[in-house]
């Protein structure tokens, strides 16, 4: 359950809302081949925002994280399978990874921070002071 | 006929899976959706199957992978890791316990099968048995 904070009360639709950007058309040339947006698990906790997403294949070194005027972009991009390999079954298609969100909150940039493992990257963005909730102690009169 | 109001959801994207399938030939790839978890690819690289499967978030110790005649079991379990305060905005990414059984085109030698895991995919190598092996006839 979600404990309303007295300030910054974030709503579902205000963080992480999605940014209706073409996904295609991004350095064309350089990476060809297609584009999925990973599925992400957005969480918020009293300190800060994490986000999760699931990447599988990607390499620490492929990834790129930005975060610019509030706008957060995941993108990474996988390695070709060697290519004497012939598919004889497919259920999932490989391609690189983009993904961007706007953040409804103010975040301290300076202590982002980020994790991968397992094909899973967890960014940690914690809340600027002035965003997080603090409780007011009340005195009896 | 009765009508199925969820066929509605079912044709919802079908167009997308035509339109793959229309180009498949293309990216010389068979491609058919799953509707099982994990989805794998499977690849012959000329001796052995490849299969793989993304598996991203995987606890290492909860995966079991196993091979008997042709079918090769996977089984694992994606469990919850969030502080119990969290809030969540979205939750996209799937949890839970998964198993399920793949059959190969071919027999394959079950005591050379070698899996790993790295990057969040699955992978399981399944050398084909002898008898199964093309094998070149010298023409004289």
């Amino acid at each position: 359950m979600q404990t309303h904070s007295t300030q910054q009360v974030q709503t579902p639709a205000q963080a992480g809302t999605e940014v209706q950007a073409p996904v295609q058309a991004r350095e064309p040339g350089t990476h060809q081949g297609q584009y999925f947006e990973p599925p992400v698990d957005i969480f918020e906790t009293e300190e800060a925002l994490v986000v999760r997403a699931d990447l599988p294949g990607v390499k620490v070194e492929d990834l790129q994280t930005t975060l610019k005027d509030n706008l957060l972009i995941i993108s990474a991009t996988v390695q070709p399978l060697p290519s004497n390999w012939r598919q004889v079954h497919g259920e999932y298609r490989v391609g690189h990874f983009i993904r961007q969100f706007r953040l409804g909150q103010q975040i301290d940039q300076a202590k982002i921070s980020a994790e991968m493992k397992d094909g899973v990257l967890e960014l940690t963005l914690p809340k600027s002071d002035h965003a997080r909730s603090r409780r007011i102690q009340v005195r009896a009169g | 006929m009765a009508l199925n109001p969820w066929s509605l959801f079912d044709d919802r994207f079908r167009w997308m899976d035509e339109l793959v399938r229309a180009a498949a030939p293309l990216a010389r790839e068979a491609f058919t959706p799953a509707n099982v978890f994990p989805p794998v690819n499977i690849y012959d690289d000329g001796k052995a199957y490849v299969v793989r499967a993304e598996i991203p978030g995987l606890g290492r110790e909860t995966l079991e992978v196993s091979v008997k005649g042709e079918d090769l079991t996977l089984k694992g379990e994606r469990k919850a890791q969030e502080p119990k305060d969290a809030s969540f905005h979205r939750r996209e990414c799937g949890r839970g316990q998964f198993a399920r059984v793949v059959t190969l085109p071919a027999p394959v030698e079950a005591d050379q099968v070698a899996a790993t895991y790295h990057d969040g995919v699955l992978e399981v190598v399944l050398p084909r048995q002898a008898a199964a092996q093309p094998r070149r006839i010298n023409v004289v």
